[in-house]
């Protein structure tokens, strides 16, 4: 009924759960226990507090002006030339991330699930499925998330409920007596993983139907999903130990194999895959849409709906040349991907933080 | 400024030359009563249902005449209380009261004469075709430009009779019958509250069907009824010969195979939407009456799930979302399964399933594909069918498609336990349309599993509830209240909570006077 | 209007898919493999598969064929060979629901870690099977013996060893996941349970060795074989293993007996129902000390002396004596693993967990360390019931 476009609170709150899970709830505890061992756990949990205190910093930004996305902001506080020049930068990031986590998805079923099958094809019927989810709008995808999150939750559940009596506390001993640094140097690949791109979500920040409730749900948000990310890295490490979680690429998956209840409850590791489908879709619609947002605020367009489809094309193409292998991928996440992330969901954010607040106390003097 | 008007006239008389007589009828009645009659017939084509009967009244004989349309009156009451009203009656009250023109005559008629309930003043042809062919008498008077529609409506019925597609065990057996006025009573029989409003308006150039829009002003959302009035008025068509015409015509999205607007025939469900704040259309010569909006989960929910106690009510309703899903993705999941994740079945379960698959010539999604078209057939057969041949039918579907299927080796037996699960599941669903939307859906479903897998049938399910969120019937989001989540309207959503808990109306559709229900929790008697 | 029209392309894309069933595969097409076998040969390796027929196994007509199929290949890659048997199966072999691998005993001689990357690394094994080594045979014979009551001997083999570990204890059931930990984590080494034919492997694959009532040829679960490494170094006997087991807190159920007495012959047994094992690790000095403290808790079995379990001074004392024979077992272990320098036991890794700091500069000389490892073990033995009679037979025979 109302022209303009509005997500309520708890929506938002589940969009940004499922995009803090996104693809990381199945290969970050790979990456994590590479460095933390033992206490990647703990890594988990230091990368989501400081996931939470970064998305304070969002905030923030919002408070500068609820009325604008960050495209938007950008134009306003930066001028509009460099405005546009830091947008497009920006815009590029966004593409990344949608690209990294379409080629991750894409990467996991033809490695786990559908062997045979082209990775173009799997890539093609995922954003062709993400595309009409854009193009319905946000409203509709944050209502679809609402649909399919309670089946993340139950998935989550069933899962570590199920694999519990495996779970062997000696194989996260020794707790926080060795290997301090790695610990620590494990958080930093998944702050930069699933938490710096939640900047992308501070542009749905304005579309919440209250201010106050947006910033509420941003931090419950992030807070569950930091909360999920911990208990699954947790039990990887609990059911798996390290090794195991480390040589596995998806180890979320693996410990989906390890479900067996009295001999015909097995191989459902299948309910591991569902988690990971819906949270991941809905982490490239959301972020798809943000994009294309983006792009149209900077080529002043009036309905982003215009840009989807040829960004769509682009997505394919690069999505299938960015990465030679699976390889490729994890390396770049621990490597490349974190001063990247980090420009944009640490220093951008500084930046405009630091400049609206000039502007805000001259405009007051 | 009268060249224009002029103009104006002329294009008018033309486009009346150009349609057919019928709508030539704006013309008002002629005084002399030779000149209607004839008129009548000549417009009527001579119809022989349609009797003229011409007659005198008075004792300076004025000459009158009578129209009805056999077949649709009751013939004792235009006997009883019209002709011999006006014949007998009218000579002997016409002493008292001094008639000296036919206006006279025809003031006294209106005023003294004729006793019957319903009296409608008319003046042009076009009121008189109307109401002649809904079923009124009509009356007119030589010398007289004016008439009088006597409401005689009275035709064989089928009576109010039992539901015939949502039957219960426990609850009212009473269904809608196809007579617009006998449906509104059985309405207002339940809801006596003054604020319960029934408009009515003609819909359809040649069928002219009466359609009412039925509500509780004061509960009902004044947007929606605005909408729907908006809606009903736009439509052009000829005829409207069942609400499944309405239906399709001012439902909010086209290309979609979920119904958005509620469809029934019984009563106590109609009641029930009113009162939650919907609004009901009930066309005349359809059992069936429309709800609207109508929100996903209300295709999942039988009245009798309000007649029964709250525990087995819910349980039910959490039976029949399981049926939705399994009547929707039993064959695709099975497909899946069984050609992409042989490792997910069981070593066991495997074993016999390959046994029986030995010489089988078909992929599983072929042979899927058959049972599925073949049971399609079936059920369609089996619905046109002549009753005594329908055990005959279900005979050969079970023994010669099933059984002898299964001994030669055409089919494997476990495709035939998976196609019967699902065509019993779809019965389950307690209205028949959302049950059409999942047979389309399923054969969707089907090609993508033997396409993709378990991934397919999730892309599936990801778009369908794509698809199913953008919907809205009359603004209100399809699947609200569980997204939209509602938590004030869980309470009669997926379970259906105790009388005394559901406190208000469901919060989307009705936003004024919300409170509903009252009642503290029942207590045991103290002991 | 556009929206129409993009819908009905989306339609029209779907007959495409109709033509893109890339890793669909009938269930009639799939050759289940239900065991693999991995020996030596000079090409590189010899693999083995059993595959079932399910026609045979859960048909409606069964005939006399035999309800699996074994195919060998060599190769020098455990893939290759597996690859190259496409030229004599006639389906592609399936290995999801693979129940056991079976390695050759002169090939686990010989060191089995490269053989283990392709069969973890592969997307259609999965992790529920168990790893065996084939006693004195290969693994191939022990593939081919048909087996009575279980169609599938791969199943037979497996559900033996399950109730072989959960009711006897001396075997143990290793899968791929804990058999690559020990192989890679210092601090550990790896075991794997034997598997042992009675009578003769060629018998035992004919037909007719499961159409008489007393089969030619059986398989047996044989006892724990430890490595070294990845070579295995010896095998464990009976009590070893058994006491392998204690230590490892694997035992389930099982059984232990003792002498009655000086005055009474006969012996008295008992049912072990739980057991609980913890290890301690202490660094003293550059000394390191395990520490074993057991709790075994049993009811009496089977009572074949007249002696008066109705006594709680005899039931101390056939507490005492039973205590005795667990440490017994369980020091008899340890010396056979000190023997063979393997800490199969994970002495390792406990004190890399309980003293992390001075388990790093012990890590590189652990064999060493091993063989002088100081251990103590304590165990706590108690009877719970004494079954459904309380007086012996034997005390009140006339």
């Amino acid at each position: 009924m109302n022209s303009e476009v509005k997500i309520n609170g708890r929506q938002f709150t589940i969009l940004v759960i499922m995009n803090t899970l996104g693809s990381a709830i199945i290969m970050g505890p790979a990456i994590v226990a590479s460095y933390g061992r033992e206490n990647s756990w703990i890594s988990v949990l230091i990368a989501s507090m400081i996931g939470i205190l970064v998305v304070l910093m969002y905030i923030q930004i919002f408070k500068l002006d609820r009325n604008k996305d960050i495209f938007q902001l950008l134009e306003k506080l930066l001028g509009k030339w460099l405005g546009k020049f830091i947008s497009f930068l920006f815009v590029l990031y966004v593409f990344y991330v949608v690209i990294g986590n379409l080629r991750a998805m894409g990467d996991f079923i033809i490695t786990h699930i559908l062997v045979e099958t082209p990775l173009e094809v799997m890539i093609l019927l995922i954003l062709i499925t993400c595309l009409i989810g854009v193009r319905m709008g946000i409203e509709v995808i944050s209502r679809t998330s609402e649909v399919f999150f309670p089946y993340v939750a139950i998935a989550i559940f069933l899962l570590i409920a199920m694999v519990f009596k495996e779970a062997e506390v000696t194989k996260i001993q020794p707790i926080l007596q060795t290997n301090i640094g790695g610990m620590l140097a494990g958080a930093v690949p998944l702050i930069g993983y699933p938490f710096f791109e939640l900047i992308i979500l501070l542009s749905l920040m304005k579309d919440v139907n209250k201010p106050e409730k947006a910033k509420k749900a941003f931090i419950i948000g992030v807070t569950i999903g930091g909360f999920l990310l911990t208990s699954i890295t947790l039990m990887c490490l609990l059911v798996l130990g390290v090794d195991l979680t480390v040589r596995n690429t998806y180890p979320t998956y693996v410990l989906g194999k390890k479900i067996s209840i009295a001999d015909f409850v097995e191989r459902v590791e299948v309910i591991v895959a569902i988690i990971w489908f819906f949270t991941i879709f809905f982490k490239i619609m959301t972020i798809f849409y943000v994009l294309s947002v983006g792009v149209s605020r900077i080529l002043n367009l009036k309905s982003y709906k215009t840009v989807t489809v040829p960004i769509a094309y682009f997505i394919i193409v690069f999505a299938v040349v960015l990465a030679p292998n699976v390889v490729y991928t994890s390396q770049f996440i621990t490597g490349t991907w974190i001063p990247l992330s980090a420009t944009f969901g640490l220093v951008l954010p500084i930046i405009l933080l630091v400049v609206g607040l000039l502007k805000e106390n001259k405009t007051r003097s | 400024m009268s060249k224009l008007s002029q103009v104006f006239k002329a294009l008018k008389s033309k486009k009346i030359v150009m349609d057919n007589v019928s709508d030539d009828d704006n013309m008002p009645l002629n005084k002399e009563i030779k000149k209607n009659i004839s008129e009548v017939s000549k417009v009527l084509g001579n119809s022989f249902d349609i009797v003229i009967r011409e007659f005198k009244i008075g004792k300076n004989p004025i000459e009158a005449c009578l129209f009805y349309t056999d077949g649709l009156i009751d013939k004792d009451l235009v006997h009883n209380y019209v002709l011999e009203n006006l014949m007998i009656d009218g000579r002997k009250a016409e002493s008292d009261e001094k008639i000296s023109s036919n206006q006279d005559m025809y003031n006294f008629i209106k005023n003294s004469s004729l006793t019957s309930v319903e009296l409608t003043e008319i003046d042009t042809f076009q009121a008189l075709y109307q109401h002649l062919l809904s079923g009124d008498t009509i009356v007119l008077l030589n010398g007289v430009s004016k008439g009088f529609a006597v409401g005689s409506r009275g035709w064989e019925d089928r009576g109010v009779q039992e539901p015939s597609s949502q039957q219960v065990v426990r609850g009212p057996k009473d269904a809608f019958s196809e007579t617009l006025r006998t449906n509104t009573a059985l309405i207002r029989r339940r809801i006596k509250d003054q604020n319960l409003w029934i408009e009515t308006q003609k819909i359809g150039k040649k069928s002219k069907t009466d359609v009412a829009i039925a509500y509780i002003n004061g509960v009902v959302n004044e947007d929606i009824v605005l909408e729907i009035k908006e809606r009903l008025k736009k439509i052009e068509i000829d005829a409207i010969l069942d609400s499944g015409y309405i239906e399709e015509l001012i439902q909010d999205e086209i290309y979609t195979p979920f119904p958005t607007i509620f469809n029934t025939e019984r009563p106590d469900a109609v009641s029930a939407g009113i009162l939650e704040g919907r609004v009901a259309i009930i066309v005349d010569g359809s059992p069936f009456v429309l709800l609207a909006p109508a929100l996903f989960i209300d295709f999942f929910q039988s009245s009798e799930d309000y007649y029964q106690r709250s525990d087995i009510g819910s349980l039910l309703r959490i039976l029949r979302f399981f049926c939705f899903f399994l009547a929707l993705l039993t064959p695709s999941a099975f497909i899946a399964l069984t050609t992409f994740h042989q490792e997910m079945i069981p070593t066991t379960l495997l074993t016999s399933l390959a046994a029986q698959r030995e010489g089988v010539p078909f992929p599983a999604f072929i042979e899927a594909l058959i049972m599925e078209i073949t049971f399609e057939i079936l059920r369609e057969a089996g619905i046109r069918l002549p009753r005594a041949v329908g055990s005959a039918i279900s005979i050969v579907g079970a023994l010669v498609l099933g059984q002898a299927a299964v001994e030669a080796g055409i089919v494997s037996a476990t495709m035939v336990i998976v196609v019967s699960l699902t065509a019993i599941s779809s019965f389950v669903s307690p209205t028949y349309n959302m049950a059409i939307s999942v047979r389309i859906l399923r054969f969707g479903f089907m090609i993508l599993a033997a396409t993709f897998g378990l991934v397919g049938i999730i892309l599936g399910l990801i778009i369908m509830g794509l698809h199913l969120s953008s919907l809205r019937s009359f603004g209100i989001p399809y699947l609200s209240p569980m997204a939209p989540f509602i938590p004030s309207d869980q309470d009669d959503a997926l379970i259906r909570l105790p009388v005394w808990i559901k406190e208000n109306r469901p919060r989307l559709i009705s936003q004024i006077d919300v409170k509903r229900e009252a009642t503290e929790q029942p207590k045991p008697p103290p002991k | 209007m556009k929206k129409n029209g993009s819908k009905a392309l989306l339609l029209f894309m779907t007959i495409f898919l109709l033509t893109g069933c890339w890793s669909s595969r009938e269930l009639s097409d799939l050759a289940v493999v239900t065991a693999l076998g991995i020996d030596k040969h000079e090409d590189g390796y010899k693999l083995t598969v059993q595959v079932m027929d399910p026609g045979e196994i859960a048909g409606k007509d069964l005939t006399t064929r035999t309800s699996v199929t074994t195919y060998s290949m060599t190769g020098k890659t455990v893939f290759e060979a597996l690859r190259r048997l496409t030229v004599t199966t006639p389906r592609k072999l399936y290995l999801s629901h693979l129940r056991i691998i079976l390695l050759g005993q002169e090939f686990s001689e010989g060191g089995i870690s490269q053989s283990l990357d392709f069969i973890s690394r592969d997307h259609e094994m999965r992790l529920e099977f168990s790893l065996m080594i084939t006693k004195n045979m290969e693994a191939e014979k022990a593939l081919k013996i048909l087996t009575p009551i279980e169609k599938i001997p791969a199943n037979k083999i497996y559900s033996s060893l399950q109730t072989a570990q959960d009711n006897w204890a001396p075997a143990k059931i290793v899968e791929l996941d804990e058999l690559v930990s020990s192989l890679t984590v210092p601090g550990k080494e790896a075991v794997l349970t034997g598997l042992s034919a009675v009578g003769s492997p060629e018998v035992g694959a004919q037909i007719e060795n499961v159409e008489v009532v007393d089969s030619h040829t059986i398989v047996n679960i044989d006892e724990i074989g430890v490595f070294k490494d990845d070579k295995l170094v010896g095998w464990f006997n009976e009590n070893e293993s058994k006491g392998f087991n204690y230590i490892t807190d694997n035992v389930r159920n099982t059984i232990g007996w003792v002498e009655c007495g000086k005055e009474e012959e006969g012996t008295i047994s008992v049912e072990v129902t739980k057991n609980e094992t913890k290890l301690k690790g202490s660094i003293d000095s550059n000394l390191p000390k395990i520490t074993i403290e057991t709790t075994i808790e049993a009811n009496i079995a089977d009572v074949e002396c007249a002696i008066d379990v109705y006594d709680q001074s005899k039931i101390k004392e056939i507490e005492g004596k039973l205590k005795k024979k667990i440490e017994e077992i369980i020091k008899e272990s340890i010396g056979k693993a000190k023997e063979l320098n393997s800490d199969v036991f994970g002495f390792g890794q406990v004190l890399s967990r309980q003293e992390p700091k001075q388990w790093k500069q012990l890590k590189d000389n652990w064999d060493k360390e091993f063989a002088d490892l100081d251990i103590e073990v304590k165990v706590k033995f108690n009877i719970r019931g004494t079954g459904t009679i309380t007086e012996t037979l034997l005390g009140n025979m006339k």
